[in-house]
């Protein structure tokens, strides 16, 4: 049948694309396993279990309150940064624009410095704090942006300077704090997953994942959007809604994630390319830029405990992937790939 | 499935303050292909933006089978109008199938695939572009000629019964206009589909279409059938020079040849 | 061409450069009258107390007006190679690339030497310029603002990391580097000027002897190889330049952002695209402006001082946004 050859490529590619989900998806409980489990003292996975269960009390402590929780964080804002990060680059047609550099998350970052340094509040109400400032941010970059209509590069070019501010900002706290507070600060900014409370592990998940089922209900606008305002507006999108719901999904996962954990680098930057580059360009990749993330953040929190000659927060390791990618797409690039 | 009466009663439209369409009236003839003619700046695009509500009127009504626009559910006018833009933008490593079958967007369910009748459509518009056997490359592979033609493909996967189309030959040589333009045709004939199209080649749009559309600062000046309406004097009115008419020897339709200042030639 | 504005632009700028200049001498946590500026510069072995202060905040005043001029006119050539309105320092990330070299040469190779932090910081600056412009010509139209802008963005988190990654574990070059990343002309001494002076003249006077065919390039590439020039070259002379400049003056204030970017623009905005006046006339305003930044960051952070960086990004950020405001969609 004439039918079917046509459509072969269509299947096989969904097939594919499927297959990749659940291989991504054994990646990320393998590194969640290896988290669990490994660390000053290491247990089997069984032991893992049975004390997670309540049948042993053996290493209750370790396993409940320090290394659950972490891995959970890892994992729910790895899922948040990489979703946002995917949907800002759908969106803004570029794939370098991701939204921790095009400043939405900075506002986040200046936010809990300043309540970290100077107010010395704890890590709840600094999480509270550092969500109301990321979506105060994010809506006066795109107030500021909004003349007349969207326009993807000025909405870039507007976060860069509004990242620029805060950064001088959140410099000029650093240096004028104690010397005493700098290090939790610095730590802060650069992402990272130690003392992770576990009161706010509940809320994280339940907003990563209404967000991310949100998102994916959007997956068909999602892929039309790319092609322009104008097909899509001929296809029978509302534009402008579509892009405003996406956009506060993906910056309310942002700012929760951030809140959290900090502003973890690389991930939101990375995951979506990373992900296209796995599963192909041909659907929208909410799920594999999910998983993608999720993995770039147990396995940056891994090589950062365990690895090193000495600890660093998660953040640096998955920062120092920037480099190595910025030098791909340019090998690419010079190859006649464009971006 | 007879929604395609597109009537258009005093519109205006423009950018800002600046009005560009001035009042026009104009009914979209059912199952022809229309070209609109005019030199740049008399607001064909406007127009045919207009029409398709990339832009919407400042006073006068759009009416679909007698409903005004406004008043129907987005999804809706997307099944009975479609349009291929200016510009197109391709994103960055999509395969030509998974890109035809974007257009079946207005038809879908809420979180469901692709079905038998997407599958049905997205073929017939990759046989009738003749781009069947691109369907597993990559968009960025493609020349100019086939790009274009995937993205009429998609467009005719909306299965719309109006397509409108912004200047679909440009940037193309004078081999993949023609087959375009052929292929448009063939749809028209085949499906009935109303076509309307703005082209820049006079000698082209009085070849293929069934009717005429003339437009000079924002007015619609002339209308009627090639023949009809192609004159020295409503080419000097549209362009402001001075030609000579003569007959297509193969179409008999009429050929225009613009006189130059260096002809010598007494109008 | 409109000699007369351009002639009043000179007069006002001198004349503000003068006043900022004095005043950045004057004013500070204790202010002092003129009697004690002009007793320091004819006494310099005076006891007196507020002659002593004014010794000390000249080297100060002189910095920042090298500092400022340095800056801007750097910022200018790169908006000149590049033909692009928004290229800074500071936005193309050649900021991070000299601080991620500092670093690593205090670090790994125990530099201590001013002379040396410069020469660290120029190799650093211009491989990070010549891979963020790589990064964003590729693809298609050319590194356009938007490009550039994104590739510096990202190139400048990417190098970040790495910064961290060195200075966490170590706790004094931490120390060392979280006062040298803020962007400061305070604590600058004689010594520094002397050092600083000739690589500043050389950026300079290269830019200047650069001007006509800066003029050339900018009306299209290809009528400038027409007409005879070989753009390579000028654009390779006039990257050098800038990015000398702006090394030699992050290497010792640290990264000070804003003024190249928007010191020129204005006198773009305002002026003809002659590049001889521009490169002169964003010379004497960017002095002007850092001045001014200074002063403001001493009054508005008392009892302490705000420092030049900081003060530079809270006057630039809202002008660079300003500026993409006014800009056209499509030249973006």
């Amino acid at each position: 049948m004439k039918n079917n050859n046509l459509f072969e490529g269509v299947k096989s590619r969904r097939k594919k694309y499927i297959l990749s989900l659940v291989v991504l998806w054994l990646i990320v409980l393998i590194l969640f396993c290896l988290n669990m489990t490994i660390g000053e003292k290491n247990y089997s996975p069984l032991q893992v279990i049975n004390t997670l269960t309540g049948h042993s009390s053996e290493g209750a402590y370790l396993i409940n309150k320090l290394r659950l929780p972490r891995s959970l964080a890892a994992v729910f804002s790895g899922i948040a940064f990489g979703v946002a990060g995917n949907v800002f680059q759908t969106l803004l047609r570029n794939p370098l624009a991701s939204p921790d550099i095009i400043g939405v998350s900075s506002g986040s970052t200046a936010a809990a410095v300043y309540c970290i340094l100077f107010l010395n509040m704890n890590r709840s109400l600094v999480s509270v704090v550092a969500v109301i400032a990321g979506v105060l941010t994010s809506v006066l970059i795109y107030k500021i942006a909004y003349i007349h209509s969207f326009s993807a590069n000025r909405l870039i070019l507007v976060g860069i300077g509004t990242q620029a501010l805060f950064t001088a900002f959140i410099s000029w706290m650093i240096m004028s704090a104690s010397e005493y507070d700098v290090p939790t600060a610095m730590r802060w900014m650069n992402g990272n997953l130690n003392g992770i409370v576990t009161d706010s592990l509940p809320l994280l998940i339940v907003v990563v994942i209404s967000c991310l089922l949100a998102i994916i209900c959007l997956r068909h606008q999602m892929v039309s959007l790319p092609l322009g305002d104008s097909y899509a507006t001929i296809l029978g999108i509302h534009v402008n809604l579509v892009r405003t719901v996406l956009i506060v999904l993906s910056v309310i996962l942002i700012a929760f994630a951030t809140a959290i954990t900090g502003p973890i680098a690389s991930i939101a930057f990375l995951s979506g390319p990373i992900a296209k580059r796995i599963c192909g360009h041909n659907q929208a990749n909410i799920l594999s830029s999910a998983l993608v993330g999720a993995i770039l953040v147990l396995a940056g929190d891994f090589v950062g405990q365990h690895l090193l000659y000495t600890r660093f927060p998660v953040g640096v390791i998955t920062g120092l992937l920037g480099g190595p990618y910025l030098i791909y797409v340019l090998v690419k690039q010079n190859k006649g790939g464009q971006l | 499935m007879n929604s395609n009466t597109l009537i258009a009663k005093d519109i205006q439209a423009g950018y800002g303050q600046k009005n560009i369409l001035q009042s026009v009236n104009i009914h979209i003839p059912e199952n022809k292909i229309s070209v609109i003619l005019g030199s740049n700046g008399s607001g064909k695009s406007t127009m045919l933006k207009t029409f398709c509500r990339l832009m919407t009127p400042t006073a006068g009504l759009i009416t679909l089978d007698g409903t005004p626009l406004s008043q129907i559910k987005s999804k809706d006018i997307a099944k009975s109008i479609g349009l291929l833009p200016q510009t197109s933008i391709a994103p960055e490593g999509i395969k030509v199938a998974e890109l035809v079958s974007r257009g079946r967007y207005p038809h879908r369910q809420f979180m469901t695939g692709l079905n038998k009748d997407d599958y049905k459509a997205i073929e017939e518009a990759m046989e009738a572009m003749k781009i069947t056997e691109l369907a597993d490359r990559s968009i960025d592979e493609l020349s100019g000629g086939q790009r274009q033609r995937v993205f009429i493909a998609l467009a005719l996967a909306q299965e719309t019964d109006i397509l409108f189309l912004d200047e679909p030959t440009t940037y193309l040589d004078i081999a993949y206009q023609i087959e375009i333009l052929d292929l448009l045709k063939e749809l028209n004939k085949k499906r009935g589909t109303t076509i309307v199209m703005v082209l820049h080649d006079i000698n082209l749009s009085t070849k293929y279409a069934d009717y005429l559309f003339a437009m000079k600062d924002g007015t619609l000046i002339k209308q009627g059938t090639p023949s009809e309406i192609i004159t020295e004097d409503t080419i000097r009115k549209i362009y402001g020079i001075d030609s000579v008419i003569i007959r297509d020897p193969i179409s008999d339709s009429p050929f225009v040849i613009p006189v130059s200042a260096h002809d010598n030639y007494l109008s | 061409m409109n000699s007369k504005k351009t002639q009043l632009a000179y007069i006002i700028g001198i004349s503000i450069l003068i006043l900022a200049l004095f005043i950045s001498i004057t004013y500070g946590v204790k202010s002092v009258g003129l009697s004690d500026v002009i007793d320091a510069f004819i006494d310099s072995n005076s006891t007196d107390y507020n002659v002593n202060i004014v010794q000390a905040r000249i080297p100060r005043s002189v910095f920042g007006l090298i500092a400022g001029a340095a800056l801007s006119i750097s910022g200018l050539l790169m908006q000149s190679i590049t033909k692009n309105p928004i290229a800074d320092p500071s936005i193309l990330g050649v900021n991070t690339g000299a601080s991620l070299f500092i670093v690593i040469g205090i670090t790994f190779f125990n530099l201590q030497s001013k002379l040396s932090y410069i020469g660290v910081s120029f190799i650093g600056a211009i491989i990070t310029a010549l891979f963020v412009y790589k990064l964003a010509s590729a693809g298609y139209g050319g590194p356009t603002p938007i490009k550039l802008a994104i590739a510096g963005a990202a190139t400048s988190t990417a190098l970040s990391s790495f910064v961290s990654l060195i200075v966490m574990p170590n706790s004094s070059v931490m120390t060392t580097y979280r006062f040298w990343q803020i962007g400061s002309i305070g604590g600058t001494s004689f010594d520094d000027i002397k050092l600083v002076l000739p690589f500043i003249l050389i950026g300079i006077i290269l830019s200047i002897l650069l001007s006509n065919n800066l003029d050339t390039i900018l009306l299209s590439e290809d009528t400038a190889t027409a007409l005879g020039l070989n753009v390579n070259r000028t654009k390779a002379i006039a990257a050098f330049s800038g990015v000398l400049l702006c090394a030699t003056v992050t290497a010792l204030a640290g990264p000070i952002s804003f003024v190249g970017l928007m010191v020129p623009h204005i006198i773009r905005m305002v002026l003809c695209s002659n590049h001889l006046h521009l490169i002169c006339l964003s010379g004497i305003y960017g002095a002007s402006i850092l001045l001014i930044s200074d002063v403001l960051g001493r009054i508005l952070g008392r009892p302490g001082e705000l420092e030049t960086g900081i003060m530079t990004a809270i006057i630039g950020g809202p002008i660079f946004i300003i500026i993409i405001r006014k800009a056209k969609v499509q030249s973006l």
